[in-house]
């Protein structure tokens, strides 16, 4: 089965290829974007380059990150990508499961998990970020 | 009876024998055909593949004996076996040669890298013996480069090219020992190997793969052998795409040539079908149209089957537009009976096409960016680097060392900090490696010319291209990406821009078209000029398809400018040109173009006047390295904009602005030139906005307010982030010196979307600009100019700061290498400090004038000057920061 983590943003989880991961960071600075649109949170110096923000919190409608929140940084068409979440962990071990529920990003939702008695789904970032 | 080993000679003597039946209609020759192929299948060796193949291709040839009136439908049919009967041993050349062992792999690298220069050597001597066939050098250097290549494919075990190598060797050989003589035909087939010998050599650098298939090549060359009778047969009905690379180019056009002619055939069979009611038929000038584009496009696409029956068609039309013409009814009959012809020749084409691999693949005719490609770094330049890392890593335990520690030196007048020199070898690292990655323009010019030839043939044209600054290096990407582009704009010149020979005479221009391309450094950007001396763009045609094609309204395009009105051929899809040919026509292409150079960060526009040319100029910067950049600071942050659109910062007087139509106008220079607001553009407050960045896009000149006049800075520019490719305004992004993240505007899109460009033709006329600036100097008496953009300081020359050797400047904590073209006898009085590829310094005597001027400097023959100054009835040498960078150590 292919590995995933788990990250959470106030109640919401989701699932992510753990090959796609490149680095989880406690300490970043994040600058704006004029012109930006409110999905787009700013973007970050990483690694000699940048890495562009997705605004999850305004798309799930929750508050938006505080001080103590993670940054996690994605790959995507060799550019790097970052979601600013409140809790980080590995998903294991994870049980095939289904469920009807909606979500606020249920068109970027895949295959539901049962994760410590939660139902977690595996969020497609390619198709977020093409959508974005 | 084993299968013969090499099939293509089966087939072709079966081809031969056809062609020669076809002429004669001596049923022996097909009677002798079809006891070879009993023959083959009576071997029970043969494969089962092959003995279908065979079979199919038996009861063909008994069908042709037995129904010679279904003679095109069967030849067709024919040919679309006989390709498939050589697809299974193409195949099997393919799976023999498609891998390289990996014992070979270590020697790819270093046979690509030769065959390249070989291929080099090779094409420049053949394009001298295309016009000299008899030049001895040029059979020499040809054959040299050959026989070179060929020793290096055999190393790596690369069958199909020591074949084709050998083959064009021996043509060669021939013609060297006299017992052949070379001509003009031998040298076409040769250029066109040496064409596809290039295509192979790059797919097996970036894929280690070698699928190249010669066969058509090597069936050339072998005609000029064998008998001349088999000259004679022409090819009739055999489909040969892949014996001319502007028709393998041109085979992703096939499908939907067939998918036209198929829906122009309908209407035209419907309208003979209803001439058939009538006593004297008179087929409509839409038919005629329909069997004279046909005619056209097939003979340029080698498509003989349906030349000759659309050529056919043409003449029984011509026939029934006579007055009462005799035997209409039988032209009648006739033109029905080969417009079905012609229904049957395009399905077998179709058939055929779809078991082509170029055709059932991408329909997109330009080569993907290889990445993964290499460049030849001489020695030096590893050793160079080699000893720059070594340094680091000792200033590096230097940092790292405790202090205690240390030894110290007995005597030192100076001790260094570090981390100083860590950033000086920083910089230098990446200096060296920016120069290690530079290529000459040359390399992508070089097939240009193969390509002007083979359109100017197949459109019957006359073109001869003059070539100026080839020698002017670009980085390897950059120099990748503009192969395609250039090869359209030449295309299209040749196509659509160079008039034929006849209406060339008539309208009193020399037979011969020309296409001067130029290149020239333009501050940090490689400047290149693409011009034809051919129709220039119709401005109304233009116009016209703008409103067919719903783009805009003819009330919209009267508020057009003249150059807004010919950048509408960068529209996708935006074709002005009536029919399509096999070369251009159907507006894809010049969106791709503009595409590929804004992925370069560079410009392309247009200047064309009707009746005399169009020149496109394309501005690229020559490297992607660091480029000098202009910070603003914003409130949201810093915002970069590219110092070569920078031509100015002012702080105005309010009686030098003006409005005018609601928007601020700046006078500059005589000239009232339309001011935009950093602070609107970014959807910011506005704050005080005292300074104005005067900026140049496309030689047109607008203001930027700015609450800052800006620091300039170097900046490693990266292309735009996916998330930030809908947000245009931004051109890219880039990370400052202190590590903090920064966007870059994107001025030419800022400037389109505004109508900045092309402004003047509804404002007041400007007065010329002065454009050229120059510093002039002297060295030892002797005046010199240097173009003033590539002068980036300059101070006073302290003997302390050289170098024993003296070749080095130490300009603050930076070591600047010295050109040392111009030597010095008396001592230096000030020291110029000049950005080439990268910084070095020029010691000088007097520094005595900045001048300005409107025109062109002259030209110079000698290559390490730009030009010659006119200056107080004085002529002052202009020298080349490029050429005096090469002597910089």
């Amino acid at each position: 089965m292919t590995p995933y983590f788990l990250f959470q943003i106030e109640s919401h989880s989701f699932l992510i290829e753990t090959h796609r991961l490149v680095e989880i960071l406690q300490t970043y600075e994040i600058y704006d974007i004029p012109r930006s649109p409110k999905h787009i949170l700013g973007f970050t110096a990483f690694r000699g380059s940048i890495a562009v923000l997705i605004n999850l919190q305004s798309l799930l409608k929750v508050s938006p990150p505080t001080p103590k929140s993670r940054l996690i940084i994605f790959e995507y068409e060799h550019h790097n990508v970052g979601i600013i979440v409140d809790f980080v962990d590995m998903a294991h071990p994870l049980v095939s499961a289904s469920t009807d529920l909606k979500h606020p990003l249920q068109t970027f939702l895949r295959q539901s998990y049962l994760h410590n008695d939660q139902i977690v789904r595996v969020l497609d970032l390619d198709a977020l970020i093409k959508a974005l | 009876m084993p299968l013969p080993s090499n099939i293509n000679a089966v087939i072709k003597e079966h081809t031969d024998k056809l062609l020669q039946y076809l002429d004669s209609a001596n049923s022996g020759l097909l009677e002798g055909i079809i006891r070879q192929t009993q023959r083959l299948l009576d071997d029970p060796n043969l494969e089962r593949v092959h003995r279908e193949k065979l079979s199919a291709l038996d009861q063909c040839y008994t069908r042709l004996k037995m129904q010679p009136e279904d003679e095109f439908e069967i030849l067709g049919a024919i040919e679309v076996l006989h390709k498939n009967l050589l697809e299974p041993s193409t195949t099997k050349a393919v799976v023999h040669n498609s891998s390289i062992s990996n014992d070979n792999l270590e020697l790819l690298g270093d046979f690509t890298d030769e065959a390249i220069e070989q291929l080099q050597l090779l094409s420049s001597a053949l394009l001298i013996l295309d016009n000299n066939p008899q030049e001895s050098n040029m059979i020499n250097q040809a054959f040299r480069a050959l026989h070179t290549l060929k020793g290096g494919a055999g190393f790596i075990g690369a069958k199909n090219i020591v074949n084709i190598t050998h083959l064009s060797e021996s043509l060669l050989s021939n013609a060297r020992n006299g017992t052949h003589i070379l001509q003009k035909k031998h040298v076409s087939v040769l250029l066109k190997i040496s064409q596809r010998l290039e295509e192979a050599v790059i797919t097996l650098q970036q894929t280690r793969q070698n699928h190249a298939d010669f066969s058509d090549l090597s069936l050339a060359l072998r005609e000029f052998e064998t008998i001349p009778q088999t000259q004679a047969a022409s090819s009739f009905f055999i489909f040969r795409p892949h014996r001319s690379p502007l028709l393998r180019e041109s085979i992703p056009l096939i499908p939907l040539f067939i998918k036209e002619t198929q829906a122009g055939l309908e209407t035209y069979l419907q309208h003979l079908l209803t001439l058939q009611q009538t006593p004297y038929p008179q087929p409509n000038d839409q038919s005629f149209r329909f069997v004279h584009n046909l005619k056209n496009t097939a003979q340029s696409f080698k498509l003989h089957l349906l030349f000759h029956l659309s050529f056919a068609s043409e003449q029984s039309i011509q026939e029934l537009q006579k007055p009462q013409p005799e035997q209409s009814q039988e032209y009648l009959y006739s033109l029905i009976a080969i417009a079905q012809e012609i229904q049957r020749a395009l399905s077998a084409l179709q058939t055929l096409i779809q078991t082509d691999p170029i055709a059932s693949s991408t329909t997109e005719t330009t080569p993907p960016i290889n990445s993964a490609a290499t460049v030849r770094v001489p020695i030096e330049v590893l050793d160079r680097l080699m000893r720059l890392s070594t340094e680091l890593l000792i200033h590096q335990h230097r940092l790292s060392e405790p202090e205690q520690t240390k030894s110290k030196p007995t005597k030192s007048r100076h001790v260094s900090h570090p981390a100083k020199d860590i950033n000086t070898l920083s910089h230098r690292i990446q200096d060296t490696i920016a120069t290690a990655r530079l290529q000459p323009l040359s390399l992508a010019f070089r097939r240009l010319n193969n390509i002007i030839r083979d359109v100017a043939n197949a459109t019957g044209k006359n073109v001869s291209l003059d070539i100026e600054g080839e020698d002017l290096s670009v980085d390897k990407y950059i120099l990748d990406s503009l192969q395609s582009p250039l090869i359209q704009i030449v295309r299209n010149a040749v196509d659509h821009g160079i008039e034929s020979p006849e209406r060339r005479m008539r309208i009193g221009k020399p037979q011969v078209g020309k296409i001067s391309i130029q290149a020239r450094l333009h501050g940090s950007q490689c400047r290149i000029t693409i011009l034809d001396d051919g129709i220039g763009l119709n401005r109304t045609r233009i116009r016209a398809t703008a409103m067919e094609k719903g783009l805009y309204t003819e009330e919209e395009l009267t508020h057009f400018t003249d150059l807004q009105i010919l950048n509408l051929i960068f529209l996708p899809g935006f074709s002005t040109r009536r029919e399509v040919s096999s070369i251009s026509g159907r507006g894809v292409g010049m969106d791709i173009v503009k595409r590929k150079i804004e992925q370069l960060r560079g410009v392309i526009y247009i200047e064309s006047t009707q009746g005399r040319g169009t020149r496109f100029t394309i501005e690229v910067p020559l490297s992607l390295s660091l480029i000098p950049a202009l910070q603003l600071d914003t409130i949201s942050g810093p915002i970069l904009i590219l110092q070569h659109h920078v031509q100015e910062i002012r702080k105005p007087k309010p009686t030098e602005i003006t409005h005018r139509e609601g928007r601020d106008l700046l006078v500059y220079h005589s000239e009232s030139i339309p001011l935009l607001r950093l602070s609107s553009i970014l959807g910011q407050e506005r704050p005080e906005e005292p300074y104005v960045i005067i900026c140049r896009v496309n030689e047109e000149l607008f203001g930027l307010y700015s609450s800052s006049p800006g620091q300039p800075t170097e900046i490693l520019l990266e292309p735009p982030h996916p998330l930030l490719k809908k947000i245009e305004i931004y051109q890219g992004t880039t990370l400052l010196a202190n590590g903090c993240p920064a966007l870059i505007l994107n001025l030419p899109l800022l400037a389109a979307r505004h109508h900045l460009l092309g402004h003047h033709a509804s404002l007041p006329t400007r007065t010329p600009t002065p454009l050229h600036f120059y510093l002039l100097f002297s060295v030892d008496n002797e005046s010199y100019a240097l173009p003033l953009h590539r002068v980036i300081d300059l101070e006073r020359f302290q003997s302390h700061r050289f170098s024993l050797d003296a070749i080095t400047y130490q300009k603050g904590h930076r070591t600047i290498p010295i050109a040392r073209s111009l030597s010095m006898a008396s001592k230096p009085k000030y020291i110029l400090f000049l950005k080439s590829v990268v910084e070095y310094a020029l010691p000088v005597q007097e520094i005595f004038e900045i001048y300005s001027s409107n025109d062109l400097p002259s030209p110079s023959p000698e290559s390490e000057l730009l030009g010659i100054l006119e200056y107080k009835k004085r002529t002052i040498p202009i020298l080349d920061p490029i050429a005096l960078y090469s002597t910089a150590p």
